[in-house]
């Protein structure tokens, strides 16, 4: 069965190799516990007016880590000051995750429609 | 001409570009790291770097506030950036004081995960004019130190 995204993707996107995971664990910052809607919203339907040309399909992704420390890390940046952190185990029934970018743990991830991080996320801080 | 850069390698992402390297009209590179995102574009903070500055922060073994609060030229510029793909990002200088709500907390930032081996810009970069390395700078301060103890000799034998 053809799973759907939550958002219209182009074609050749996600990428072949981009994996349903199997009890996958990442990590995501969220501006408030509990979460909203809004964290799990790509940059690209967030600020849809914004020139994507060739990121177009990586800005319909979230960013996630499969690695607590580099998302901590984050944290010390202006713009992530004061967010907060939760944890999420993916199944095949989440979405597709690729290893992207020069961070080793960092992974794009295109959610099924049918998925809610919501209802799936634990605070860790 | 008014300074501009061109996005030319991202090193650190999430959800956008949060780190990248700049380069401007005369090849001098950039580290740039973001202050705000916002619908009318994304603002960083960019000041000129070295290439060792760069492998340093690529290995760990600098931080980014320790970049920019110790920057080799001590010059600073903020961007707005609504397509990386633009070949020539405007640069303001950035005249305010570097205050610790702009610089990154904790321990700086520092990139202990980066995957150096798969670092293709790190094979192409091109040596930045304009920035001085450290290496150079010492290089450079032992040959005047040296200089000038040859020039006291002859002064210190004759005392």
């Amino acid at each position: 069965m053809k799973m759907e995204y939550k958002d219209k993707l182009p074609n050749n996107c996600p990428p072949k190799d981009a994996q349903e995971p199997n009890n996958f664990t990442i990590f995501r910052m969220v501006k408030t516990i509990p979460p909203t809607d809004i964290d799990f919203v790509s940059h690209f339907k967030l600020f849809p007016d914004k020139n994507y040309e060739n990121m177009k399909c990586e800005a319909l992704s979230v960013s996630v880590f499969n690695r607590f420390e580099s998302c901590k890390e984050l944290l010390d940046i202006p713009n992530h000051r004061g967010k907060k952190i939760v944890k999420l185990n993916l199944f095949q029934d989440s979405g597709r995750v690729i290893k992207s970018s020069k961070d080793k743990s960092h992974y794009s991830w295109w959610i099924y429609a049918n998925f809610s991080p919501l209802a799936n996320y634990e605070e860790i801080t | 001409m008014s300074r501009a850069i061109r996005h030319l390698d991202t090193l650190v992402y999430y959800d956008m570009p949060q780190i990248f390297i700049g380069e401007d009209q005369i090849r001098c590179l950039y580290l740039c790291y973001i202050l705000k995102d916002e619908e009318a574009g994304s603002r960083y903070l960019c000041t000129p770097v070295s290439t060792e500055t760069l492998h340093n922060f690529k290995l760990g073994k600098t931080s980014l506030r320790d970049i920019f609060v110790n920057s080799e030229l001590k010059e600073y510029y903020e961007c707005i950036i609504n397509d990386f793909n633009h070949q020539a990002i405007p640069l303001e200088l950035f005249k305010d004081e570097l205050t610790d709500d702009i610089l990154p907390s904790g321990r700086g930032f520092v990139l202990d995960n980066f995957d150096i081996d798969t670092d293709e810009f790190a094979k192409k970069i091109n040596k930045c004019p304009n920035a001085i390395s450290k290496y150079t700078h010492e290089k450079l301060r032992q040959r005047t130190e040296r200089i000038k103890i040859d020039h006291n000799m002859p002064n210190m034998a004759a005392a």
